[in-house]
């Protein structure tokens, strides 16, 4: 291989010690298990999965905002462990879904944008300036915003200070957790032009966290699918849309409702349980919910199957699992 | 022809005190029949939502609904008391919200509501034969163990389970029409596939009536009948579900279509048609066609006057001076 991935996310778990309500004690919850993950330099990693699958907690993770509980993270290389929190803010910068609670209330766009180099020691005053115009055209925000406050800006113009400020010190990745789901579908396709705009412009990596396939298809390079802390199946982009493996994932993609009025709505032949992340279902912990559930999904872990970096985790794909399985399946 | 379960006709609601008063639904007439599913569209602070709570009687206090008549199997419900009103809804018409918990009461169980919603319109039934209808409709909605699960709380079930609940409870007393607002909007989307198709097979058995209000067009594409694509407190585009989406005919719906991205038919990677600038305030008198200043095929003209609907067919219209027929005629279905 030639350069160090960007990021390079080794077995890495987030485990949680939650309660379990009145004297009950605390439990583990593993919040993120066993998870590896790669993206490299110009790339876009898209993370997808329901909710409470642990994707944010990743996201955590990588933005060392809460570090794993065991497992290492690299970036370019080098681990985050060792780098200092300035030091590594510098080169990954966040985005979050909801510009509104992000941003503080009461502190004007230039301000936030600008605020960065401050907590940096970036610049005098004066290239201060300078940087939060440029970065203000390269957002497409009006100059005349400087002076606004965040509720006097509409959803779009806000996400747009969001990725102003998360840009404005360079950064090399940025970590966006479901950038467009609060907004309109018009003003996501804005937002989505412009991250795209300002990968190619400034050679950035994003991790892209969202629930919504389409986008995922639309500007992302590669996807990784969670399930209950677990990545079940990664895969490029073209490979996952065209032959989905994993029998979660093949009900994503059939939940994407297209506009397409010659279509209904799909059958997805999943079973309506729901799993408690403190108390996991034993086996593949997909198999309560899963069509296509056999003997040993209930009882064994499925193993990580890796081909044509096309990489998941079932059962089926297991070529040892489906002999035995077939060779014995007379008798169970 | 019998009349349509639900007429509508002519109906703004306004919001505030006069000075500063939104005008959030500007004049919208429709009709649903009995078994169809009628879909509104349209992005955020449209008046989808209070176009839903205009015909449960729902409005909040300050809202003030005007109408040329809203029916019910060819009867007036606008004219209807607060009392007799609510002694419709959950009879003739319930309502299904985003958020279930808006519905349900976290300090009851399952059993207790759903009971009670059935004895409020049948005083006279047996405690028996509402336990046994609450126990009926949860199975019907896909609720394992529906007996046990009577004695739980709203907050002991997942999203999805209370988003049954609340399917369940609408149906207590079999309505006819379902108004359902945004409801699967908070679920996962595998989850809402399931709610969908879920909300379909009780149509279909039941013979319902859905309103079905939604800002996603796939969902729209996917269950509708009848769209209605709303913008600015006005339809500005209706017909069947094919001819919205094969041959949308005003640029706000074309744009909506060609701002998301389609698997397999946008362009990877490519500039997605985003919609520049913002939605007109509703608290202004609006002159000329509400997109203006949006819109892409504007001429001076469209800022004029009032922009009448265009209704070649029953059903089928738009609002705008400057439709796309052409294309629309020799479209077919490929959006570019
Ligand atoms: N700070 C926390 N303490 C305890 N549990 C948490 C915490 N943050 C997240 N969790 C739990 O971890 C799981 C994953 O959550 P999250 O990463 O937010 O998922 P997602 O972003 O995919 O919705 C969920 O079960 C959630 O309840
Ligand atoms: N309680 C209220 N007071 C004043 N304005 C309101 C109130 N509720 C809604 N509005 C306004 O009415 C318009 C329509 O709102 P709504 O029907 O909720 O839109 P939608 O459901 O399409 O998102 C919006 O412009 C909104 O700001
Ligand atoms: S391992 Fe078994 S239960 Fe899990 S996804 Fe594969 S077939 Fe389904
Ligand atoms: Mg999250
Ligand atoms: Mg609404």
């Amino acid at each position: 291989m030639s350069a160090e991935p960007m990021i390079d996310v080794r077995r890495i778990n987030v485990t949680f010690s939650v309660s379990r309500g009145f004297m009950a004690g605390r439990k583990p919850l593993r919040a993120v298990q066993e998870v590896d993950l790669v993206a490299h330099a110009g790339e876009t990693l898209a993370i997808v999965g329901e909710s409470g699958s642990g994707k944010t907690t990743l996201a955590n993770a990588i933005l060392n905002i809460h570090p794993p509980t065991s497992g290492e993270i690299f970036l370019d290389g080098r681990a985050v462990r060792s780098l200092g929190r300035k030091e590594f803010a510098r080169q990954v910068q966040p985005v979050f879904q909801d510009p509104y609670s992000s941003l503080n209330p009461r502190r004007s766009v230039g301000a936030t944008i600008m605020q960065p180099l401050i907590v940096h020691g970036i610049g005098d005053h004066v290239e201060r300036e300078q940087k939060l115009l440029r970065i203000l055209d390269l957002v497409g925000l009006p100059r005349r915003v400087v002076n606004a406050l965040p509720h006097q800006l509409s959803g779009g113009q806000r996400q747009r200070v969001a990725i102003a400020r998360a840009l404005i010190i360079a950064p090399k990745l940025l970590v966006c957790d479901e950038p467009t789901s609060a907004l309109d579908v018009s003003v996501q396709a804005q937002i989505l032009n412009l991250l795209q705009d300002l990968r190619t412009e400034l050679g950035l990596t994003y991790i892209l966290i969202t629930h919504n396939l389409a986008v995922v298809e639309h500007i992302a390079s590669r996807v990784a699918v969670m399930y209950l802390g677990r990545i079940v199946e990664e895969a490029s982009v073209e490979d996952l849309f065209r032959a989905p493996k994993h029998p979660y994932t093949i009900a994503l993609l059939e939940s994407a409702l297209t506009p397409d009025p010659t279509l209904g709505l799909p059958d997805l032949g999943l079973s309506n349980v729901f799993p408690n992340p403190i108390d996991p279902p034993s086996g593949c912990h997909f198999h309560p919910r899963c069509n296509r559930t056999f003997a040993p999904c209930s009882r064994v872990a499925p193993r990580s199957i890796v081909s044509d970096g096309h990489r998941l985790e079932c059962h089926l794909y297991d070529p040892d699992i489906m002999s035995a399985h077939n060779a014995h399946s007379g008798d169970l | 022809m019998t009349a349509p379960l639900l007429k509508v006709d002519d109906l703004h609601v306004r919001i505030g005190a006069r000075d500063r008063q939104v005008h959030a639904v500007r004049g919208i007439s429709f009709e649903i029949a009995r078994g169809e599913t009628l879909s509104i569209v349209g992005e955020s602070g449209c008046g989808k939502s209070m176009t839903s709570l205009a015909v449960m009687g729902l409005l909040p206090r300050t809202a003030r609904r005007e109408s040329h008549g809203i029916s019910i199997d060819g009867a007036r419900i606008d004219g209807l008391s607060d009392r007799a009103m609510s002694d419709l809804r959950g009879l003739k018409l319930a309502m299904i919200f985003q958020e279930p918990m808006t519905a349900l009461n976290p300090v009851y169980t399952i059993g207790n509501q759903l009971e009670e919603a059935y004895r409020r319109h049948n005083p006279a039934a047996a405690r028996g034969d509402a336990r046994a209808r609450a126990v009926y409709l949860l199975e019907k909605v896909g609720i394992t163990a529906a007996s046990e699960r009577l004695n739980q709380y709203p907050h002991q079930l997942s999203g999805g389970l209370r988003q049954r609940v609340m399917i369940a409870m609408a149906l207590m007393c079999g309505p006819d029409l379902i108004i359902a607002d945004e409801p699967t909007t908070a679920l996962d989307v595998t989850i809402q596939a399931q709610i969908l198709r879920l909300l379909r097979d009780l149509q279909t058995e039941f013979n319902l009536s859905i309103l079905l209000i939604t800002h996603d067009l796939g969902i729209v594409a996917r269950t509708a009948d009848k769209v209605a694509v709303m913008y600015a407190g006005e339809f500005v585009e209706t017909g069947t579900a094919r001819e919205v989406f094969n041959a949308p005919a005003h640029p706000y719906t074309r744009g909506l279509l060609a701002a998301i991205p389609v698997p397999g038919k946008t362009e990877r990677g490519g500039k997605l048609a985003a919609i520049p600038g913002t939605v007109p305030s509703l608290t202004d008198h609006l002159e000329g066609c509400s997109f203006f200043g949006r819109c892409s095929r504007a001429v001076p003209d469209c800022a004029l006057g009032h922009v009448a609907l265009t209704e070649p067919s029953a059903g089928r219209a738009w609002r705008c001076r400057r439709p796309y027929l052409e294309e629309a005629a020799h479209q077919g279905g490929a959006l570019s």
